[in-house]
């Protein structure tokens, strides 16, 4: 066939009428002389099986039909956010530590001013935010926009995209009382919609009670396709014990930072998850887990959060190994940088879980600017043994 | 140019588009629902059904180019795929530039750099359908002078099995 493209190509161009036709034929004959054709069509049909295949065995694939749509959840809102968490979630919950809302209190000086004051959004995953979901406890908002929405959802999610228009803002805030539970959530573990609509919804909008899904959709996307596999794995929506703070003893009292997801599945995370000052703070404040500050050397010299380890984030495995010698793997660290938005803490937790199984690592979400802001004089942590300088 | 240094630039070359192709063909693979949310931020009136086909397939089929490029293994078909490819990206793109659709082209997974503030403007313009029409004008470009001379070597290969009874 090739022998055969060739003599067709040489006798266009030698019978070739003027230089147009000689260019034509010579791009036609180059390009499909020497079975491109079925190169192309073995290539796009092999591309279609496999494509198809992979994403019919894909627990985070493309769903040929459309999730069903829950109703909308109600509009009545729990009376206390905290006790509602505490009675639904398998995570035993203590309310947060007195003065919580006035941590966010601005102090300039000596003096406190009298500003907007709002609780900072939580982190919270789909196993805890599923049974409020289904007894429609909470508001399911997604922040992606609206195609990646029409492209899948969670089932009864409201849609309002990071960041909002005027008028889906507005409307949201005229249906949803400040007192609702909200649960942002994105794409995957991966994007930050969600944390910045959930600040957006705290800080501007006033709701009292906003928490960000870490794993997003996807997580829904694994969850859904577990239940279809294997019923009995998948997390009982069925409340557990109620355990509220007064019944505990007080020696009992857990702290307010939630498990990691690492210890609810028993899986090695791939990336650290997120915190905030406010799950950290009580722990801190116990001894139970240690503050990591993962900016350079020069800076933690010049100020760092009291009770400290400084690490660099880009520190080598055996000098974080050297500075966490008496450190066991089960230590909860909490990692923080400059400022919120920094990427120093979530490189160095990450790099905490993956590379030195430092399961319970994790990045806080504000960093040393908004501990300044926020906390420099109210919190006193004792100085861990071996660090803190 | 010599004819080595020539051949060497065009290796190189190739071996920078399967790289490319396969970097985006794996962010696509690792999370489809984000590549379908993006081909529907399009606003292309075709049925949904064939654009969530096209969102299984297309990924698999710029890997397996991107591959058959980097092993220099069915090298013309591969290129003609992705020249094809290349030119409804470009289709893509353009519509949605002239449509004044500020949407993320989806091209690329570029979550990594968006973690600092910094980054973020510089990420904006890189997932802009603007800059991804041009990348695409160009990378197809690179792509179809690949093709024409790859098609022109095996042409002059097999020549001689042709021109040999004649000499």
């Amino acid at each position: 066939m090739a022998e055969r493209s060739i003599q067709k190509f040489d006798k266009k161009s030698s019978s070739g009428s003027g230089s147009e036709t000689n260019w034509r034929s010579k791009i036609w004959s180059r390009c499909f002389a020497f079975d491109i054709v079925k190169q192309v069509g073995a290539i796009l049909v092999m591309g279609c099986i496999l494509g198809l295949a992979y994403n019919a065995a894909n627990p985070i694939g493309i769903r040929w039909s459309e999730s069903k749509v829950a109703q909308p959840p109600p509009k009545t809102a729990p009376a206390s956010p905290v006790a509602l968490l505490a009675s639904t979630s398998s995570i035993p919950i203590v309310p947060p530590a007195t003065g919580a809302v006035a941590q966010t209190t601005n102090r300039v000086g000596n003096q406190t001013t009298n500003a907007t004051t709002y609780v900072p959004p939580s982190a919270t995953t789909w196993e805890e935010t599923k049974p409020l979901h289904l007894k429609k406890k909470c508001v399911l908002v997604d922040a992606r926009s609206a195609p990646y929405f029409e492209a899948g959802h969670i089932p009864g999610a409201v849609n309002l995209p990071e960041p909002p228009d005027p008028q889906p803002w507005e409307a949201f805030i005229k249906q949803h009382a400040k007192s609702e539970h909200i649960v942002v959530y994105c794409s995957s573990t991966n994007c930050s919609l969600s944390f910045k609509l959930a600040t957006r919804l705290a800080k501007d909008g006033g709701y009292e009670f906003v928490q960000f899904m870490t794993g997003g959709y996807q997580a829904w996307l694994r969850d859904e396709s577990l239940a279809k596999a294997d019923p009995a794995t998948v997390v009982s929506n069925s409340p557990p014990p109620r355990i509220t703070p007064r019944e505990m003893p007080a020696q009992e009292v857990p702290p307010i930072l939630p498990p990691v997801a690492g210890e609810m599945t028993g899986k090695k995370l791939e990336n650290a998850l997120p915190t905030t000052w406010l799950q950290a703070r009580p722990l801190l404040g116990l001894g139970q887990a240690i503050l990591v500050d993962s900016r350079p050397q020069a800076e933690f010299d010049l100020g760092h959060i009291p009770g400290a380890f400084s690490v660099p984030f880009d520190a080598p495995v055996p000098a974080i190994r050297q500075i966490l010698a008496d450190k066991g793997p089960a230590t909860r660290i909490v990692v923080y940088c400059g400022s919120m938005g920094c990427p120093e803490a979530f490189q160095l937790a990450t790099r905490l879980v993956r590379d030195l199984d430092y399961s319970n690592a994790q990045f806080m979400l504000e960093g040393y600017a908004e501990w300044r802001q926020l906390d420099q004089k109210a919190v006193k942590i004792p100085a861990p043994n071996g660090g803190g300088r | 140019m010599t004819s080595a240094a020539f051949n060497r630039w065009r290796t190189v070359l190739r071996w920078g588009v399967g790289l490319l192709m396969l970097w985006a063909a794996i962010s696509k693979i690792a999370n489809p629902m984000d590549f379908l949310g993006s081909i529907y931020s399009y606003q292309v009136p075709l049925p949904k059904t064939f654009l969530k086909a096209l969102a299984c397939a297309l990924p698999w089929c710029e890997l397996l180019c991107s591959l058959l490029l980097l092993a220099n293994l069915w090298t013309s078909g591969a290129l003609f795929c992705l020249d094809l490819m290349l030119l409804v990206f470009i289709i893509a793109t353009g519509q949605a530039w002239l449509r004044g659709l500020h949407i993320s082209c989806g091209c690329f997974d570029l979550n990594w750099m968006v973690i600092g503030s910094k980054t973020a403007a510089l990420q904006r313009i890189l997932e802009s359908v603007a800059f991804a029409f041009f990348r695409n004008l160009g990378l197809w470009g690179i792509v179809s002078w690949l093709l024409y001379h790859n098609a022109e070597d095996a042409t002059v290969k097999l020549v001689p099995e042709v021109a040999s009874p004649i000499t």
